[in-house]
């Protein structure tokens, strides 16, 4: 018998919470939250698993293990394990820890998992060209009024109904 | 007196660093799975209208941490200044915009909410997390052919303020209200489109979501009461007393390490840039505007024919290293360098020998016309790059 799941938290407090968060992160560290610059390094590190030359002249990966770094030396990847873990544990606390997948019931699962994957993929791209994420640029940058953080979110959200009605099918 | 950040740069020993990351991430993963944001259902009703939780989180988050930082530096703790983030580079970040929004609603997830799925049990938010993965290589194979777009459009770290010449207090003030005018708008939305979809709206306009942004608000009013309270016009620094400096002295300096100086003329031109002027001199009216951003480790050694005037000496305020103004100008120099010391002036035989040194040092190369535009005189201003935002 599954557990009911907790309500989510009020947006404005949530928002507040999440705000918060970013302050701390730039009154203890003096920058802010991120995620995307994970998963460039934990790409990185893999590749280099199997072809660690190749990484190391990458004129954009190179300086992950230049002069023997450690490619998962950076708070950034310590960060995003707390994130795993917060959400882990918020997640098992609510009841709403479930393994399985989110869609609209009569889309093929393969189609998800692929458009995941796909989407993933665009947003991997997306987030170096633009030096950040959601969490990073739009969140963190738009917290101290960075320029670029703005006109990034503007896009992000442009971006996002843009495309919206063409996987509408996806969701609903 | 500023105590935050906390740990600036290097401060905290390199193996405890991760300690606030893992505690700040998890506190950040807490929230985002409270917020909802564990779900794709939750996140692209966004793009569906139905549901506008990512814009109300996201953008209360953005204007409570605005109210701290207008209230820690309001009270003079913290320096903004210091706070890192990346540059700006404006083609590369609308097109990174676009495309991750696009990706968003394809995917359901954005990179960091793709972690929070996955560790909620969510398959598709794990094939995210490894797309996102795949895709961050995939920019790396394809780097050198985008390098230059990557790179173009670079205004450096520029912030709003710095391009409405709005204050960040005021404009903190601005984007709050047009966030809370845009609240109204987004409840409304979110009625209509729910209903459409035979659902009922979530209300979040309720008493604890309302204290939450009260709190906020009154947070960022005192803030910003105690920033504007804490600087009203831009106040005038006070006047630098100008150290002195002998011709030997320079000489001596020039000869030994000639980089740790700046020497500056202050005579008009044609004056400062003919042949009678201390070697390796700057005209003033040529670094006058770039006086703030040299580098003010050297000692900047300003002569005139005899001594600077009142408007020199203002402009010469703009240096924010040690400035001192040679005594007796550039007829010091001619006299006690560029000659050779009297024959029946009395004067130990060191320093005789010392001016006779300096005499053949500098006749040997000031026979010669100086170069006309100072080499390297200002260096670019360095306002540190520091680490990004989080994802570089």
């Amino acid at each position: 018998m599954s557990q009911t799941p907790k309500k989510y938290w009020n947006p404005y407090l949530a928002g507040v919470a999440l705000g918060l968060v970013v302050l701390l992160s730039y009154l203890a560290l003096g920058h802010g939250i991120g995620a995307s610059g994970f998963a460039s390094r934990a790409g990185a590190a893999a590749l280099h698993a199997v072809a660690p030359e190749h990484v190391e002249q990458n004129a954009y990966m190179g300086k992950y293990v230049a002069n023997g770094a450690d490619v998962w030396d950076d708070w950034l990847v310590f960060e995003v394990v707390g994130v795993f873990l917060g959400g882990l544990l918020s997640a098992f606390l609510a009841g709403r820890h479930k393994v399985g997948m989110t869609k609209a019931p009569g889309f093929p699962a393969w189609a998800r998992l692929t458009l995941a994957f796909g989407g993933g993929a665009l947003m991997g791209f997306a987030a170096r060209l633009a030096r950040g994420c959601t969490s990073g640029q739009a969140l963190s940058g738009g917290a101290v009024l960075s320029a670029g953080s703005w006109i990034f979110m503007f896009a992000v959200f442009a971006g996002g109904y843009a495309l919206a009605l063409v996987v509408r099918r996806q969701w609903r | 007196m500023n105590t935050f950040p906390l740990f600036t740069f290097d401060a905290l020993p390199h193996q405890l660093e991760f300690i606030p990351a893992i505690l700040i991430g998890m506190a950040f993963g807490f929230v985002l799975e409270r917020a909802g944001f564990g779900s794709a259902k939750v996140l692209v009703a966004q793009f569906y209208l139905n549901n506008m939780r990512v814009f109300k989180v996201m953008f209360t988050g953005i204007i409570t941490a605005m109210a701290g930082f207008a209230l820690f530096n309001g009270l003079g703790l913290l320096d903004l200044s210091m706070l890192s983030f990346s540059e700006t580079f404006v083609w590369p970040m609308i097109v990174g915009g676009l495309l991750l929004g696009a990706g968003f609603v394809v995917s359901g997830y954005c990179p960091g909410t793709s972690v929070v799925a996955a560790a909620a049990g969510q398959w598709d938010g794990l094939l995210t997390v490894l797309g996102v993965i795949a895709g961050s290589v995939a920019f790396a194979e394809v780097y050198p052919a985008i390098e230059g777009f990557y790179l173009s459009s670079n205004l450096g770290t520029l912030t709003l303020p710095d391009v409405f010449g709005i204050p960040f207090p005021y404009l903190a003030v601005g984007i709050a209200l047009a966030a809370t005018a845009m609240f109204f708008g987004a409840e409304k939305v979110e009625a209509i489109f729910s209903r459409k979809r035979g659902e009922e709206p979530e209300v979040s306009w309720t008493r604890p979501g309302l204290m939450g942004l009260g709190g906020v608000v009154a947070v960022g009013i005192v803030g910003i009461v105690f920033l504007l309270a804490g600087s009203p016009a831009r106040p005038v620094p006070p006047q630098k007393p100008f150290g002195s400096t002998t011709a030997m002295e320079v000489a001596g300096q020039i000869v030994s390490d000639a980089s740790a100086l700046y020497v500056v003329d202050t005579r008009a031109k044609p004056d400062c840039e003919g042949p009678d002027r201390l070697p390796s001199s700057l005209c003033l009216e040529d670094v006058a505007a770039d006086l703030g951003a040299m580098f003010p480790g050297k000692t900047l050694v300003a002569y005139g024919a005899p001594e600077p005037d009142e408007a020199s000496l203002a402009a010469l305020q703009a240096y924010k290293g040690e400035i001192r103004v040679l005594t007796g100008g550039l007829s010091a120099w001619k006299n006690e360098i560029l000659t050779d010391p009297p024959a029946d002036a009395k004067m130990p035989p060191e320093e005789r020998s010392q001016r006779m040194a300096l005499k053949a040092f500098f006749t040997g190369t000031a026979s010669s016309a100086p170069a006309a535009a100072p080499a390297g005189g200002a260096p670019k201003v360095q306002r540190k790059i520091k680490k990004g935002g989080g994802c570089s």
